[in-house]
């Protein structure tokens, strides 16, 4: 780590001094070094700053406990990446309050293709389901996608990607060391392997409620654009779609189901003026980054519709019965006229296969390969 | 004078028989009760005396000595009221019969001389007519349980001036029998029927496996959607009760005092449905004499357990080992009993606090991480006894107003008993009945499976996350449906289909 990056821990690390103040003291003062070293006159005659975080600056404890974090942060293989250094996301330069300093796990490459995708903790089926497939796909078309790591749409956004090796980089309310939910350690981990997990904030910090939103403008200043698979009427995704246009970048929404409570902030934004998105295309439309050869290869990958050909004649009334919706096993036996014990058979052996997938409560729909 | 009088205790489901000697000699009028007697049996003293002086006897003013022979075994109740009235009154010379070492005299008093019913009458007489006893007196309000038992005259009475008249032969009262074959000729007519249910199909399949095969059994659904509709019918599906288990079923209640008055045997098998706040010792019986609980009172029938989240640990932890040993052993200071608990075990639970977890159309209020919660109370060694999972999806309204009527219980049960015929054959010589019973040690015996069924269990284990204990569980719920259809053979689908009864299992629960 360089003597600048670690002057940088050091003003990271004060309590109290936001990252708009941060930038401007940097501004003022060209390096931290000098910061670190100013008296309070100093800090004084520039004007913004109270009392209060003079004091805070000038305070022996956060200079003393500094050899301490930068000891740890070099245990945990924890990196860092400022302002000035060539590999900072250009997108995330760009907005109006960057943050000076990045720690990740993992590696960052500067991405040109990025994309974020986020949406409810507390997701449905469908857009968990969703969320996956267009990970998938922009995965496979060469974007790094970007999420929060929170549970539901994030994991399952990351998931996608970790599971065939594309990028992937998850932005934290915490430290990067932090797990936080607790039973994402092992996805973190091969986030690190295929990305990065990224945060502005110290090593060793709690995630606190008031982090979330200053995560979310990193989410949305990292990315071309952000896609919101399902929010709620009050969600916190609506919050960095709001991010996102005011740092200018796109905001897409998946429609939803119009009596579901977790499509009511999606439909809004379309009624709002987002680009509603019902497949891939309409992501790469509005980016202008694809021509239609490229269109064709990636229609090629995802039409995996070859293991339905073997199919036995149930088994085919099944699929059929499955394509225009997900179904509770005793609908799909009336529908299809097949008597309920060999519905139940004949579901395990397509979801052996890889057709159909069984959702929480004797649920059934089709494998995300075979749509889009 | 001294006299010898026969009368019946308790122990378990077990009576045995107790002698009243009475003693009465000259001396300061008192009445001295010894023989380990409880609290009723003590205040019996206090009973017996205005009954007989009611009874137009007169209670002798001497010293009285009583004795409850065998004597160091603690006795509880109030049956032994009636016999220690004869006991007094044949001792004071009231009673004229040579043959009283023949009877049994079982009732309690009450303070006129009228003889009151008592818990556990089916048991007693039993034993009294294992000890080849040629008569018992019973309460008249006992006397269809009482006579249900063959080879023993059951005599009913309603006053103890009654008995002494019979005794003196100045009173003829006819023998009371119960006509046993005919209960039975009546096939089973449940109040409830499978054809009340609309719709379901995957749940109703799923619990007639579980009564094919004897497998336990949990629901898990959105409130409202019918599990306890569908649990309450299980039991119009299963085998009739024979008649040896009738008699244990009903000597199980007898004790409890449930058996219902005006039904001499249980000819239904019992569905019992403790409510979630039941404590742990109510589930498996106990108190001071230890009294069967909710899981040996539901013995060959239907353990329910409704919102089984909601019980308490202690409650899940000690229905584990009655489970296994279909039997359940309480020990106390005084005794140590052991009472039979061979049940099927159903459980309903929703998937989460508010119920709407897999509920398309209302929201769940619970955060994630409470759904977790909730369901992890499940895991672990209960669902280890549990072999089918199925879940309950609520049904739409287009489903009930449909005019199309379920299959009938009657016919389920048709199906269910040609199953359990083929497991009676097969098991002939390995003391189990039905194929939740089988141990490791039988499944490679009797469960083969063939090429596809060994394939796409390999498979699923890989591709589907089970848990290895699901490995079991699902060859035994395989073999019952092999067995449904008379394979002989465990092939592809009949695997296939009990994977799918292990949702729990799997790993969509645990993301």
């Amino acid at each position: 780590m360089t003597e600048h990056h670690k002057y940088l821990v050091w003003l990271n690390s004060i309590a109290g001094l936001g990252v708009k103040k941060s930038n401007k003291l940097l501004e003022t003062f060209k390096t931290a070094k000098s910061i670190f070293f100013a008296d309070e006159v100093a800090l004084a005659q520039t004007g913004f700053l109270t009392n209060h975080d003079i004091l805070n600056i000038t305070q022996k404890k956060h200079k003393e406990s500094l050899e301490d974090l930068l000891e740890y942060i070099y245990k945990q293989d924890i990196k860092t990446l400022s302002l000035e250094d060539d590999n900072y996301p250009k997108l995330l330069k760009n907005i109006y309050d960057p943050p000076f300093l990045l720690y990740y796990k993992g590696e960052i490459k500067n991405e040109e293709k990025t994309l974020s995708i986020i949406g409810s903790r507390k997701a449905t089926s469908y857009g968990l389901k969703m969320a996956g497939i267009i990970a998938q796909s922009l995965g496979k078309l060469g974007f790094t996608v970007v999420s929060g790591m929170a549970k539901g749409i994030d994991s399952m956004a990351h998931l996608a990607c970790v599971e065939q090796k594309t990028t992937t980089w998850a932005v934290l309310g915490c430290g990067v060391d932090v797990v936080y939910p607790a039973e994402n350690r092992r996805l973190m981990g091969k986030i690190v392997e295929n990305g990065a997990v990224i945060s502005e904030f110290a090593p060793r910090t709690k995630p606190l409620p008031y982090h979330f939103p200053m995560r979310n403008r990193i989410i949305s200043g990292l990315s071309l654009g952000v896609i919101v698979i399902e929010a709620g009427e009050k969600s916190g995704s609506l919050i960095t779609a709001n991010l996102a246009l005011e740092q200018g970048r796109e905001v897409f929404a998946l429609p939803g189901n119009v009596m579901s409570t977790r499509s009511i902030g999606t439909n809004k934004l379309i009624k709002d003026g987002a680009k509603m998105i019902t497949g891939i295309d309409d992501i790469l439309d509005e980016l202008y980054l694809f021509d239609d050869k490229n269109k064709k290869e990636h229609y090629k990958n995802l039409k995996i519709l070859e293991s339905c050909k073997n199919l036995g004649k149930e088994e085919r009334l099944i699929v059929d019965a499955l394509e225009t919706e997900e179904l509770h096993v005793d609908r799909i036996a009336r529908k299809t006229g097949i008597r309920i014990s060999d519905v139940n058979a004949f579901m395990i052996v397509l979801e052996l296969n890889g057709i159909v997938e069984q959702l929480p409560g004797k649920i059934y729909c089709l494998t995300k390969n075979l749509l889009l | 004078m001294l006299s010898q009088i026969q009368c019946c205790g308790l122990e378990g489901i077990d009576g045995y028989i107790v002698t009243i000697e009475v003693d009465i000699s000259n001396g300061l009028p008192a009445f001295e009760l010894v023989g380990l007697g409880g609290t009723a049996v003590k205040e019996a003293r206090d009973r017996v005396r205005p009954a007989i002086n009611n009874s137009g006897f007169k209670f002798p003013s001497n010293r009285i000595t009583l004795n409850l022979a065998p004597a160091d075994v603690k006795k509880e109740g109030t049956g032994f009221d009636l016999g220690i009235a004869i006991g007094i009154l044949s001792a004071s010379d009231y009673i004229q019969n040579n043959h009283l070492k023949d009877y049994v005299f079982i009732g309690e008093l009450g303070l006129d001389g009228e003889v009151r019913p008592v818990n556990g009458i089916l048991p007693m007489v039993i034993t009294a007519q294992k000890e080849k006893f040629k008569t018992v007196i019973v309460p008249y309000e006992n006397r269809d349980e009482a006579g249900i038992v063959k080879g023993i005259k059951v005599i009913p009475v309603n006053k103890l001036s009654d008995v002494v008249r019979l005794l003196n032969g100045g009173l003829n009262i006819t023998e009371h029998a119960v006509d046993t074959d005919n209960l039975f000729l009546n096939d089973g007519d449940y109040p409830v029927d499978f054809a009340d249910v609309r719709g379901q199909e995957g749940v109703k399949r799923a619990l007639e496996i579980s009564a094919s095969g004897g497998h336990n059994i949990l629901l898990l659904g959105t409130p409202g959607s019918g599990k306890t509709m569908l649990a309450k019918r299980l039991p119009s599906i299963l085998p009739p009760l024979t008649f040896e288990e009738a008699i244990e079923v009903t000597k199980i209640h007898s004790i409890v005092g449930l058996v219902p008055e005006g039904t001499p045997i249980i000819i239904e098998r019992p569905f019992r449905s403790p409510h979630h706040t039941t404590s742990a010792v109510s589930l498996a019986g106990g108190g001071k004499v230890p009294k069967p609980g909710e899981i040996s009172l539901a013995h060959f029938g239907v353990l329910f357990l409704d919102e089984l989240p909601e019980f308490s640990r202690d409650a899940f932890e000690i229905l584990r080992q009655p489970l296994e040993d279909r039997k359940v052993t309480i020990a106390r200071v005084n005794s140590t009993l052991t009472y039979p608990s061979n049940v099927m075990l159903v459980c309903a639970a929703n998937p989460c606090k508010c119920g709407n977890f897999l509920d398309k159309e209302k929201e769940c209020t619970c955060s994630a991480g409470d759904v977790k919660k909730y369901l992890g109370k499940l895991s672990g060694p209960l669902l280890d006894r549990i072999d089918l999972h199925v879940e309950v999806a609520s049904v739409k309204f287009t489903d009930l107003d449909s005019h199309e009527k379920g299959e009938s219980s009657k016919d389920i049960r048709q199906r269910v008993l040609n199953t359990r015929k083929i497991q009676l054959e097969r098991y002939k010589q390995e003391k189990i009945y039905v194929n939740s019973e089988l141990h490791q040690s039988h499944l490679e015996k009797f469960c083969r499976l063939d090429k596809g069924g060994r394939e796409v269990l390999r498979n699923a284990f890989e591709k589907l996350g089970l848990s290895a204990r699901a490995h079991s569980r699902i060859i035994k719920v395989a073999r019952t449906i092999a067995d449904m259809e008379e394979s002989e053979d465990i092939k592809m689908q009949h695997v296939a289909e009990a994977i799918g009864y292990r949702s729990l299992d799997r790993r969509f629960w645990h993301t």
